[in-house]
């Protein structure tokens, strides 16, 4: 049996250059060349890829997919600071849902974890309509094996996502408190990562729990 | 002599169950599909798939709802009421796709592989072309992450 026992580290095998060079991200685990290698039989299960990390150790993602890096640069700090030339400054999603994933350093799983609860307060008392509507719909999970380099990966899974609403954690915490003290809580943030985040922006799909639907044709 | 080889054979006699349990266990266990379970209370796992397949991968991740949905397994049903599919907005610059799949919460235990369920909506003559499908469809499996929730910023 395949089971990911979140009580135990999994082995990481090194990525294959062919998935890497053609994804962008850091695959452990089989790669398509292990899988086509393959003599499958009806009954068999293909490999379920292994514990890895979709944050790569550099600063490339996910193609496709934002690749942000808030402790090295402005783009999700609080709108007070000095501002920088106009790289992305927001995090929006242009779809139903988003995922963001942090690879956070060990010594400072605490830290962040402190950010996330005055994230989660800041919206709650907010007046903003919008910022209750991203809070509804905004979870976050710790993963149990580690991330790369030894990190610890959160997940920020934002599902529903509010359409064109601005996720910066930054914006966030200024606009709830003091200006001094939403920078102290960003500066918590950015100093808590142990490598890039990756955002990926969602379309859903499908749920299993609802109903069959007939499929519609995505538009062009 | 007589009395050893009496011994011996009965003991051979009281163990021979044994052995064949053992047997037959492994021979059940090695014709059984590999499962995939998870321990974690959330699981967010991401596959690309090739760019002329994305059909087919949905039509596969139709047979899994499907399969779930029939199911006599008293798990299916909480397996199917805590798993959603996404597509990545943006395709990859190879043109991949990137699908996530976020099941909340996982049932201990269940099988989440998804071959062995959507197979339980296909008659077994048509599982090899089911198999083939997914495969062609499927560039990688990306990631696994199973964690526990730490915060619901909705409550």
């Amino acid at each position: 049996m395949k089971q990911y026992d979140s009580r135990r580290a999994l082995p990481v095998r090194p990525a294959l250059a062919a998935v890497l060079a053609v994804s962008a991200i850091l695959v452990f685990g089989p790669s398509a060349a292990a899988l086509a290698a393959q003599t499958p039989r009806p009954g068999d299960s293909l490999p379920a890829p292994h514990a890895q990390s979709p944050v790569a150790e550099t600063a490339d993602a996910v193609a496709g997919v934002g690749t942000q890096t808030p402790a090295t640069d402005d783009s999700d700090a609080p709108a007070s600071t000095p501002a920088k030339p106009a790289v992305s400054t927001a995090r929006l999603f242009a779809s139903e849902s988003g995922l963001i994933l942090s690879p956070v350093k060990t010594t400072k799983v605490m830290d962040f974890e402190m950010v996330v609860a005055r994230i989660h307060e800041a919206l709650a008392k907010s007046i903003h309509p919008a910022r209750r509507q991203q809070a509804a719909g905004w979870k976050v999970y710790r993963a149990t094996e580690p991330g790369p380099g030894g990190s610890v990966l959160f997940v920020f899974l934002m599902s529903p996502a509010v359409k064109g609403a601005d996720y910066t954690v930054g914006k966030i915490l200024m606009e709830a408190f003091p200006q001094e003290e939403a920078l102290a809580i960003f500066d918590a943030y950015t100093s808590s990562f142990a490598g890039p985040q990756s955002l990926l922006s969602l379309r859903f799909l499908d749920d299993f729990s609802q109903p069959a639907k007939p499929r519609v044709p995505e538009p062009k | 002599m007589r009395r050893l080889s009496g011994l011996l054979l009965a003991g051979a006699i009281m163990m021979l169950p044994a052995f064949s349990q053992d047997h037959v266990r492994a021979a059940e266990q090695a014709a059984a599909p590999q499962k995939t379970t998870f321990t974690g209370d959330a699981v967010i796992q991401a596959f690309s798939v090739n760019p002329d397949k994305v059909a087919d991968y949905e039509a596969v991740m139709g047979k899994l709802k499907e399969a779930l949905a029939k199911s006599a397994r008293p798990e299916a049903k909480a397996q199917a009421a805590g798993w959603k599919v996404f597509k990545n907005a943006v395709p990859n610059p190879d043109g991949t796709l990137v699908y996530v799949h976020v099941i909340n919460p996982v049932v201990k235990d269940a099988d989440y592989s998804i071959l062995n369920n959507a197979y339980e909506a296909v008659p077994a003559a048509e599982q090899r072309a089911l198999y083939d499908t997914y495969r062609a469809a499927l560039k990688a499996p990306l990631f696994v992450i199973q964690g526990a929730l730490t915060s619901d910023f909705g409550k």
